[in-house]
């Protein structure tokens, strides 16, 4: 546990220290909350010298048994890390800190225990389809494309920037890579109320609003499709750096100042290569709202800014209106078509996450800001308004983009509750905040029964059970560095291929003929013929002649019962362990029972592994 | 202000949709939740159920007449009332108290009686306390709780009795994966058993239900309604009748053969 936050505190500090020296020496004044553009700078700097470095890895036959991340990452330390002693201190106010530290803290705490109760490991189904690649560059393997990297990646919506910096504060210590990613997950929630708290002080100069946003993001979880607090992944680390990003540019503008054009450039390309989609759409309103604040005075005179906004209010109501009359069959076809939602979808999405919270006071808080007729409040307004229209248009994965326009949502929420607070006594002001509160986790309770309810698994709540891990260490122990292919359903792929090490076809994407030639598999007895379909299923990047071990879990039996359809889904999958019953023994037992095809590696409660042999 | 406040909050709970799986507690292998029909085990998205239920419970009135404790008639007239979806307090408290392990899945049915299924789980032992209240005046010999099997489920017994039909390749694979020989006892449709635990194993789910009667409790196997009966002498206080059963969830036939 120890080692699994202090590999995960590594994750941000490391950048944060590589990058200080070079953002003080290219910048000389202070900036405020300076630790975004270190860890900005300080990424990059690390990404940019992985990728150099594979690429001499390529070219030089010297360096070809480096295993990369180690080596770079000690080589910039050793540069770079004296340098922070050498430089003069920031302008730190650790007194600031200390109050939105505590509440991210203390919120963060009791979210995390509601969330994960009786659950032993984080609940990202995501997170091992990311390790996979992760396990790729920690074995010396680096592309700026994940797809050129393992077959788990069939869409690159993302460059390896993230992935590389998971690797580094990885690579120096043995960490359970479960534990690892429950760890992070702790620090990305502390981090998105932290940064929940300082977006609403700098919208409102307000402590209390700052302390009841931070309580809404804590508790009100968007748990369909964006993911925003409680899941790590490309997208949300994202949409975090984007609100620490436009806080800064606030606080900036508020001292009559604006961040260097350099940084500023370097910012938003570091949002956009960690996530296309999500990071183009944060960069543009990033470089929006820097123009905006940077050329306010002149455009304020050009143009009529109440005019301007009700203009854009019309254009958004047009753009929900009108959206599902555009004609998008062609990208809402496929997989998009399982993120196409209606309208009331989406409400019901809503529902999940927020009650009506949203629906009563974010309109409320609107009015409010409106009222104090703040630049700054009408800026955060704009935003909000713009990505809620954005994810109300009825085009596949707008939901995704919720994960920017959360952390807004939230701020406004307060304000709206703030604006009924400001009205009452100091008692009756605690006594709603209280209330408040009890509301709050009330609605995030709801919203963990409703998600965790299918992975019951024996006395928790979990995606991954303790058979299947003891079965990866038996992979990993007898297999690593082989040539070996896992093949099974998408789901045990999934979990076994970054847990063991051993390669599978697509881990839980396995491709259309995988999934075609397992429900051919599904349809015959004869042990040969199993045989002979299973070794037709090979890793277009990493092929093999070698063995395939064929896992027979009760997820892979589950997974055969279900319709063809579901069964071709890269969105339906066997989420919770399953145990094996007798009718699955017997299967195992008939196509052991032709040694010369199959032949017994490893069995427990819930999976059997077979020796394939040709 | 405040009480306005409070309206808007309480207003913006109601919006929280109701959980699907609201009362689900896991006891070993199995999980045991809340339905339309009443308490029931299943594990996972197998599809395999195993209920207690008023539907299939009975009771028998003095004079030797045996009817279920909802009847054909009162579910077509539409009377049974259940507590099962309604989002109010006393259910968002239950439902919160569940998740926490406070307490574990109960249901409510109304008619002219008053019908609850309750439990408790320890470790893997779950016990299902049903009351039934509102029967003044009535005069009844005998009362049965159930617990349903499916058709290919083995139903036996620790000499290794066999009450219920299986296919003979499952049964060849039971008895070949668990070292041990059935013999099968289906000449009669309904089956009394002087033993005092009865086991429950699907072939399309893992672990073992083990029903257990009392010393004053007798246990009959119904293959034609395929439920597993534990008959226990009526005592009613008040005119409430309490009765329990108990059943505890192994791993396997082999643990459960093992500790029993």
């Amino acid at each position: 546990m120890i080692i699994s936050l202090i590999s995960s505190l590594l994750f941000y500090v490391l950048p944060i220290f590589l990058g200080r020296p070079i953002v003080r020496f290219i910048y000389k004044r202070n900036l405020t909350y300076p630790f975004i553009s270190y860890f900005m700078a300080g990424s990059l700097l690390l990404y940019a010298s992985l990728l150099a470095t594979f690429a001499l890895k390529t070219i030089i036959p010297l360096f070809a048994d480096l295993t990369l991340i180690q080596e770079v990452v000690f080589f910039l330390s050793f540069i770079l890390l004296p340098l922070n002693f050498l430089i003069s201190k920031d302008d730190f106010d650790i007194q600031s800190y200390l109050l939105p530290i505590a509440t991210s803290s203390l919120f963060a705490g009791i979210a995390f225990s509601i969330w994960q109760f009786h659950g032993p490991y984080s609940f990202n189904w995501d997170l091992y389809e990311h390790q996979t690649l992760i396990n790729t560059i920690l074995g010396g393997n680096l592309s700026l494309i994940p797809s050129r990297l393992t077959d788990t990646f069939g869409f690159n919506g993302y460059s390896t920037l993230f992935h590389s910096l998971v690797a580094a504060s990885q690579a120096f210590f043995q960490t359970s890579i479960l534990s690892y990613w429950t760890t992070i997950s702790f620090i990305h929630l502390g981090l998105a109320i932290f940064a929940s708290y300082l977006l609403t002080k700098e919208l409102t100069n307000n402590k209390l609003i700052a302390i009841i946003a931070s309580a809404v993001t804590a508790f009100a979880f968007d748990s369909s499709i964006s993911y925003t607090t409680l899941f790590f992944i490309p997208q949300t680390f994202t949409a975090l750096l984007f609100v620490f990003l436009i806080t800064q540019l606030i606080s900036e503008a508020k001292n009559g100042r604006i961040p260097a054009f350099l940084l500023f450039a370097v910012s938003s390309f570091f949002i956009f290569i960690n996530h296309y989609i999500v990071g183009f759409l944060g960069a543009s309103i990033y470089i929006a709202s820097y123009l905006y604040i940077k050329f306010s005075h002149f455009i304020e005179e050009k143009i009529n800014i109440r005019t301007a906004i009700m203009a854009g209010f019309f254009l958004c109501l047009a753009g929900i209106l009108f959206s599902s009359y555009i004609p998008l069959g062609f990208i809402n076809s496929g997989e998009a078509q399982d993120y196409s939602l209606t309208l009331l979808d989406k409400f019901n999405i809503m529902k999940q996450s927020y009650g009506y919270l949203f629906l009563l006071f974010v309109p409320l808080g609107i009015f409010s800001a409106l009222m104090s007729k703040k630049r700054i409040e009408i800026l955060g307004i704009t935003i909000l308004v713009f990505l809620v229209s954005i994810v109300l248009m009825q085009f596949p994965y707008t939901v995704k983009f919720f994960t920017l326009a959360k952390l807004f949502s939230d701020a406004f929420i307060a304000i709206g509750i703030y604006y009924l607070l400001r009205q009452m006594n100091k008692f009756f002001k605690s006594l709603s905040v209280i209330v408040l509160l009890v509301v709050l986790s009330g609605i995030f309770t709801f919203n963990a029964i409703s998600w965790k309810g299918i992975l019951a698994y024996k006395d928790s709540y979990t995606q991954v059970s303790p058979e299947e891990l003891q079965a990866s260490e038996f992979l990993k122990g007898h297999y690593r560095n082989t040539q070996t292919l896992i093949v099974s359903d998408p789901a045990t792929q999934n979990i076994l291929e970054p847990l063991s090490t051993i390669n599978s076809q697509g881990g839980a994407y396995s491709n259309k003929a995988t999934r075609e030639t397992l429900d051919e598999v599904s349809k015959t007895d004869e042990a040969n013929k199993i045989s002979s379909l299973l070794y037709k299923i090979n890793d277009k990047i990493d092929s093999t002649n070698g063995k395939r071990l064929f896992v027979l879990s009760g997820r892979y039996f589950l997974w055969q019962r279900s319709l063809k359809t579901q069964k071709m889904a890269f969105s339906y999958n066997i989420w919770g362990p399953t145990p094996l019953t007798l009718e699955n023994i017997v299967y195992a037992n008939h196509l052991l029972s032709d040694p010369e095809h199959f032949s017994l590696v490893y069995s427990n409660s819930e999976l059997v592994i077979l020796e394939v042999k040709k | 202000m405040f009480i306005f406040f409070i309206a808007l909050c309480v207003g913006a709970f109601l919006g929280v949709s109701q959980p699907k799986n609201t009362l689900t507690r896991s006891v070993n292998t199995l999980q045991l939740t809340t339905s339309e029909n009443g308490l029931s085990l299943f594990q996972g998205n197998t599809g395999e159920y195993f209920y207690f239920s008023p539907f299939q419970d009975s009771l028998t009135y003095g004079d030797g007449k045996k009817t279920g404790l909802i009847t054909n008639d009162e579910v077509k007239k539409g009377v049974v009332k259940t507590n099962s979806s309604a989002l109010n307090i006393p259910s968002v408290l239950e439902t919160l108290m569940n998740y926490f392990t406070v307490t574990s899945p109960s249901m409510n049915f109304t008619t002219d009686k008053y019908i609850s299924y309750s439990s408790r789980i320890y470790s893997n032992n779950l016990t299902i306390t049903r009351t039934i209240g509102n029967l003044k005046n009535v005069k009844i010999g005998q009362t049965s709780m159930s617990i349903s099997f499916n058709s290919s489920d083995f139903v036996f017994d620790k000499d290794r009795n066999s009450y219920n039909y299986t296919d003979p390749e499952l049964t060849a694979a039971f008895e070949h994966t668990f070292r041990t020989t059935l013999t099968p006892k289906t000449d009669e449709l309904y089956i009394t058993t002087p033993q005092k635990t009865i086991f429950i194993y699907s072939p399309k789910i893992s672990g073992v239900i083990a029903i257990k009667a009392l010393p004053f409790q007798r246990i009959l196997i119904d293959r034609n309604s395929r439920v597993v009966q534990v008959e226990s002498p009526v005592v009613i206080k008040n005119g409430t009748l309490k009765n329990e059963i108990t059943v505890q969830i192994f791993n396997s036939p082999v643990e459960a053969l093992k500790a029993i």
